[in-house]
């Protein structure tokens, strides 16, 4: 007997149990449920038949023929007869995937492989009829002692054939199996084995004693996913978990038999909705609607685990049931964020006098409760951000914002000297603060991210409610060289690309009057003008060693720039920094913002005079029959470092080449080498 | 340092104490005097080269002047509240004098200051409804005109303010 270990529910235990059983042949049956959601339920033949019979199943078919013969016209044959099973894999090309076990010991295991390479011979040359091509094993992969081979329908006979053969010592096992990237929920049939257990006879052929004791855990576990799958309209994204204690299938199991199982039936299933539906966003796309009523809730207090599995639904249905005031629904206060329909009629709690502006204080983005409109998106959107969000306004003078912000934050993260020699002056001022009660974006991972720690910021941190005292907000103001030892003491950061990822940053830029002029004679004046530059984003603070990612962070950042001795003629009048916990970039939109900088942008990187050494239809940096997409990229790289360069095109590969073919990287590179007289002339395209 | 120019401490303890003072009060007018909106900030009028001021951008819109700004919040806005957690302000010219206005000796008559504000708003008086994190960049000049404004005049005016909904 092999033993294969496997994880389970246990419904009359703690809900999660490690156990081994004993494994036997196996069918497979893939129940469509939808695009997002598809779950094999593997069963042995015998039990597929007797629960199919004297039931309806949740496709309407009776019995394991009537069940293949359903699948069959969708993308998996089952061929549910006398143990043979099926494994047609539409998604992959019609192809079959099988099971080879117990090669790893044999003498071929020693290889360096682990006598895969062996294997797949031997396979192919047993595996081939004794006329006609030799059989060809189309795809394969290794998932612990099995290796799986994907072949064609035809040769899946030849190889099953297989089984019980000898390759170089050992007893191959050969079979059908499962898709792997798809949840695979074993049922056990007879629950041998099954570690602490009697061995009972078929949980669900003992339907007289429906003891949940006597139900193996993985067959209660794999029933219940069918009740879900009956229960599941994947067009109207609904779960309809109503009126369950009518629900024969689950009478069946007994899961209404005590108090104990019955409280704990709830939780297992939404256990069991977490692994069908194994992330958020699966969830929020998969379920919007759930109806819950003719349950005979007196509270939601036993459904609470709903509210954890289920964050964001939008329509709730709890009708018919008994619950009789905002007490017993209070479990609920804070969850369900995102509902927007909640039916509450036929319940006691329906007559209070402030039943409606309860709900609606409660639930913010309810938009019907019962059949009655309450609120218009409209007022929902007011509520949230009543002045309407627009993309950034970008109004740059002669491209000097987009050019220095495109320059700036490449240059911070890798060589703050440069950004300083650049930009800053002696008069420049820098100033950082923290908020550290700044809200978050409420992400799966900020979870277990635990809270910022903000030692690295908090004593040059300018909050000006904190910091009251004359001395400290000047000593915490940083002028000129100040800023160098500032920027050198503050964690190394990484911001996202500009252009590669330019949802995540938000940019405003506007002319600005009335800026010191450096020429000034010094004494009072209008002033010259400048921009003013408002960023905000994230970035990821590096651990100075290891330059792994420690931290992620939010900021909001404005600049002023003025007139100077810069690069490009400017220099920054200010530069103040706010910190924040991680706030996403969802509030300014995804989709529709940066469009000025980054269109300003593209048009400082994009080559608006031909390049000297790419004359058209030379197809240098163009797609070409035989060029890899790489190439394309590192071409359209190498002439964009060019022409901020001057440098040839091979000289600006090779500079590229250096830094990872990271431009940021390569023009702080190129800068450096400059100050050092380290660029040949030769080096510089000859302009005419 | 050049003549004419105040010490530094005086130009810190002024900007920050104006700064710190001003938000208080403009957002307590947001809350709840919201006819004395308009008169934070500057009269309109124009930058050289002809671009209007103030310039006021509230999540991506543009308004015109303070009128607009008031018109806005006593027309189309729920009651608004507003928490500020951090903010804090730089000195941008302490030499600030636009031509054709007489101007004193005094410091703070002179000085034009940047205030980065960070904190959440409410657009509601339901402690209940969700608070958004803001990010609010103003740039303050000195009231020229100080005769207009009833009993306390402004020592400040808006007039560049960039106001946006972050999280």
């Amino acid at each position: 007997m092999r033993r294969i270990k496997a994880t389970f529910f246990v419904l009359h235990a703690q809900p999660l149990l490690e156990v081994h059983l004993d494994f036997q042949p196996l069918i497979q049956i893939r129940i469509h449920l939808s695009r997002h959601l598809n779950i094999y339920a593997t069963a042995y033949t015998t039990e597929m038949n007797q629960r199919g019979r004297g039931r309806g199943s949740w496709r309407g078919g009776r019995g394991g023929q009537n069940r293949s013969q359903q699948y069959s016209s969708e993308s998996y044959s089952a061929g549910v007869n006398g143990g043979q099973s099926n494994g047609t894999d539409n998604s992959h090309g019609g192809l079959v995937n099988i099971g080879v076990r117990g090669w790893r010991n044999s003498k071929a295991a020693d290889s360096n492989d682990g006598g895969i390479g062996k294997l797949r011979e031997f396979l192919e040359r047993k595996g081939s009829p004794p006329s006609g091509p030799p059989a060809k094993i189309t795809k394969s992969r290794t998932e612990g002692d099995v290796f799986i081979i994907s072949v064609r329908p035809e040769l899946v006979e030849r190889m099953l054939h297989l089984n019980g053969f000898s390759f170089a010592g050992a007893s191959l096992t050969v079979e059908r199996w499962g898709n792997d990237h798809l949840p695979v929920l074993s049922i056990s049939p007879f629950d041998q084995g099954v570690a602490g257990q009697p061995q009972g006879q078929n949980g669900f052929v003992k339907q007289a004693q429906p003891d949940p004791s006597q139900i193996g855990p993985s067959s209660t576990k794999a029933a219940l996913t069918q009740v879900l799958a009956k229960r599941y309209n994947p067009s109207l994204k609904l779960l309809d978990l109503s009126a369950l204690k009518q629900d024969p299938d689950l009478q069946q199991l007994g899961v209404f038999a005590t108090p104990a199982t019955e409280s704990k039936f709830f939780p297992v299933l939404m256990k069991i909705c977490d692994e069908v539906w194994d992330t958020p966003a699966k969830k929020a796309e998969s379920v919007e609607s759930i109806i819950v009523s003719t349950n005979n809730l007196a509270t939601v207090l036993d459904i609470t685990t709903l509210a954890a599995t289920f964050p964001s639904l939008k329509n709730l249905d709890l009708s018919n049931n008994l619950i009789p005031d905002f007490e017993a629904l209070k479990y609920w206060r804070w969850k369900f964020r995102d509902l927007e329909h909640l039916v509450l009629t036929n319940n006691p709690i329906g007559s209070l006098l402030d039943f409606k502006k309860t709900v609606m204080r409660w639930y913010p983005k309810l938009l019907k409760l019962n059949s009655a409109e309450v609120r218009t998106p409209k007022d929902v959107q007011n509520q949230q951000n009543p002045i309407q969000v627009l993309p950034p306004y970008f109004q740059d003078e002669a491209e000097i914002g987009a050019k220095f912000i495109t320059d700036f934050f490449p240059l911070f993260d890798v060589d703050r000297d440069t950004a300083l020699r650049n930009f800053y002056d002696a008069n420049s001022t820098f100033s950082v603060s923290v908020n550290t009660h700044a809200k978050r974006v409420q992400h799966e991972e900020s979870n277990h991210n635990g809270p910022t720690s903000w030692d690295q910021y908090i004593r040059k941190s300018r909050n000006l409610l904190k910091i009251t005292h004359l001395s400290a907000r000047q000593s915490r103001l940083y002028r000129g060289a100040q800023i160098r030892t500032t920027w050198e003491q503050m964690p190394r950061t990484k911001h996202p690309s500009l252009n590669q990822h330019p949802a995540d940053w938000l940019i405003e830029c506007h002319p600005l009057p009335g800026l010191p002029d450096p020429n000034g004679a010094g004494a009072p004046s209008g002033g010259v003008g400048g921009l003013i530059i408002m960023v905000h984003g994230n970035f990821e603070e590096m651990h100075p060693q290891t330059g792994k990612t420690i931290d992620r962070r939010s900021f909001d950042r404005t600049f002023v720039l003025g007139p100077g001795t810069g690069v490009g003629g400017i220099r920054v009048v200010s530069d103040i920094l706010v910190l924040r916990g991680p706030g996403g970039s969802e509030a300014w939109g995804v989709s529709s913002t940066y469009q000025d900088l980054s269109t300003a942008a593209a048009a400082l990187s994009e080559p608006r005079i031909p390049h000297p050494e790419v004359p058209a239809g030379s197809g240098i940096g163009e797609p070409r029959p035989g060029k890899s997409e790489l190439q394309v990229q590192q071409e359209v790289l190498a002439i964009e470092l060019s022409f901020k360069t001057s440098m040839k095109l091979e000289w600006a590969a090779k500079c590229l080449m250096e830094n990872g073919w990271d431009v940021g990287k390569a023009w702080v590179n190129f800068q450096e080498l400059v100050a050092k007289e380290k660029i040949p002339a030769e080096a510089y395209l000859v302009v005419n | 340092m050049t003549p004419g120019i105040a010490p530094e401490d005086v130009l810190v303890k002024i900007s920050t104490e104006a700064s710190t003072a001003f938000m208080n009060d403009y957002h307590h007018a947001l809350q709840s005097r919201r006819n004395t909106i308009s008169s934070f900030y500057i009269p309109p009028s124009s930058m050289q080269g002809g671009k209007p001021i103030p310039t006021i951008v509230m999540n991506g819109n543009i308004l015109q002047n303070g009128g607009a700004v008031q018109e806005m919040f006593e027309n189309q806005m729920p009651p608004t509240r507003y928490d500020t957690q951090s903010i804090d302000c730089h000195v941008l010219n302490p030499q600030y004098a636009p031509e054709g206005v007489s101007h004193s000796r005094s410091a703070a008559s002179t000085m034009t200051i940047l205030v980065i504000v960070s904190g959440t708003v409410r657009f509601s008086e339901d402690r209940n409804d969700p608070e958004r994190q803001f990010s609010e960049t103003l740039v303050l000049v000195p009231n020229q005109d100080r005769r207009a404004q009833g009993q306390r005049p402004k020592d400040f005016l808006i007039q560049s303010q960039n106001f946006r909904v972050v999280v």
